[in-house]
């Protein structure tokens, strides 16, 4: 038995060394295209939520994604839906009315300073509060550039 | 060096091993990550989830808890602290503190679930001082900056320079008290040879993280929190601390355990920290050039 545990701690020993020397040539791969395929995604907090539709206007577009609700009765950031203008060059002013459920009627409308960065989201639809933002107050209400676009995000009732 | 919120929409935010403790409950449960970033490393953001991930799985099986000697950037900060002074001026260090990582672990495990904040990070870290911070823009974001650099002073900086310890691993680390989970997993460990044992306790006061304690060296083992960097091996006088390799007879192999070890664990340190030392030192040369 001790000659066994012996055998077998020796050989543990020596795979060790060999994942050691091998795993950033090949475990590393595959260890990622694992934590890849496990279906994992970034909290929509961060990442605002699965695209819902997109609206296009003349010289630009709207990318509406889901409402992220409050997942937890502890959690600190309240429910918000984004959007999304792009590309970033947009004009300085603008006012959109924007149907952010997709049912047809417009339920926000967005008056944006694209040069500023400040936003006035008039609620149309009791849902949706209304906002005056300046840059990041939180990240259930903001306005930032993102890439290449200014992202709003609403807060939600 | 501070992360606006706008980075962290965008997905580009590095990931950091600190927050994985964090992220099971809720990626178990939800299947959400409660971390900025992305899952695949994408042309803006290399160190993304699933890159950071890799590594630290990898090595955590080979290392165990000898991640935090040789693989966490951050430990080093502190361990050059500590080496620093020639002896150090606080030498009595009540043993009960031993146990605070493990109940910041379990605090952080749930209020992270419950909250779905990394809550450790946003509150808690000390190496947010001089790492990627959030930018301070509001006055939560100005204590939260207060909190990591009192820390930091406090832990990474004071009390290493005054007991030659690693104080922020022994007394704070959620994700040390994780990784000594791992210890079991590894095949080497560090064995306190009683037959060679006067004891000296050199070990004892050698050991960067209180591990070796007078019952641990009746046992012949360090405990759970062992990070195996070595220390008391070099300590020793009489190669009573020794590497051993499971399931073998203790001392037996030491030397060849050592080596062993050391080659798996420099391959990693090696690895991990090759990248971040070429872009220092592009970073200094950028400086002087």
């Amino acid at each position: 038995m001790k000659k066994l545990r012996s055998i077998l701690g020796n050989s543990g020993a020596v795979l060790t060394l060999a994942f050691a020397v091998l795993a950033p040539f090949l475990l590393f791969g595959w260890f990622q295209a694992a934590i890849g395929a496990a279906h994992l995604r970034i909290d929509p907090t961060y990442s605002g939520g699965e695209i819902s539709h997109i609206i296009q206007r003349e010289n630009y577009r709207i990318v509406v994604n889901r409402p992220v609700p409050r997942r937890s009765p502890l959690q600190r950031i309240g429910p918000f839906v984004q959007l999304a203008w792009t590309p970033a060059s947009l004009p300085a002013h603008l006012s959109d009315e924007v149907d952010v459920d997709g049912d047809g009627t417009p339920d926000v409308r967005v008056d944006i300073d694209s040069h500023n960065l400040v936003v006035d989201v008039t609620p149309l639809n009791a849902r949706y509060r209304p906002m005056h933002s300046q840059g990041v107050t939180s990240f259930s209400a903001l306005i930032a550039r993102v890439k290449d676009g200014i992202v709003v995000r609403i807060p939600l009732n | 060096m501070s992360i606006p919120v706008e980075r962290m929409i965008s997905g580009d935010t590095p990931f950091c091993f600190l927050a994985i403790p964090m992220m099971i409950l809720p990626a178990a449960i939800a299947g959400t990550v409660i971390f900025p970033g992305s899952i695949l490393p994408t042309a803006s953001n290399p160190h993304a989830i699933a890159a950071m991930l890799a590594p630290w799985l990898a090595a955590t099986l080979v290392l165990g808890k000898g991640w935090c000697s040789y693989g966490c950037f951050f430990g080093g900060i502190e361990e050059g602290f500590a080496a620093i002074p020639n002896k150090p001026r606080i030498r009595r260090i009540d043993p009960r503190w031993r146990w605070m990582p493990w109940a910041v672990l379990a605090a952080i495990v749930l209020l992270s679930a419950a909250t779905l904040e990394p809550v450790y990070c946003m509150w808690l870290c000390p190496f947010k001082a001089v790492t990627e911070c959030p930018a301070v823009r509001s006055f939560e974001t100005a204590v939260q900056m207060g909190i990591f650099i009192t820390l930091f002073l406090g832990l990474v900086v004071v009390l290493p320079l005054l007991t030659k310890k690693r104080t922020q691993c022994s007394f704070l680390c959620p994700f040390g008290a994780f990784q000594s989970i791992f210890n079991k997993t590894g095949a080497f460990d560090i064995r306190l040879d009683q037959s060679k044992c006067t004891p000296c306790v050199l070990c004892e006061k050698s050991c960067p993280t209180l591990s070796i304690t007078p019952e641990a060296v009746r046992s012949g083992k360090p405990l759970v929190s062992c990070m195996k960097c070595g220390a008391c091996v070099d300590a020793c006088v009489r190669d009573a601390a020794v590497w051993h390799i499971k399931g073998t007879e203790v001392g037996a192999s030491s030397e060849r355990a050592r080596l062993m070890y050391l080659y798996s664990a420099w391959a990693f340190a090696v690895m991990f920290g090759g990248s971040i030392i070429a872009a220092t030192l592009e970073k200094l040369f950028g400086l002087v050039v």
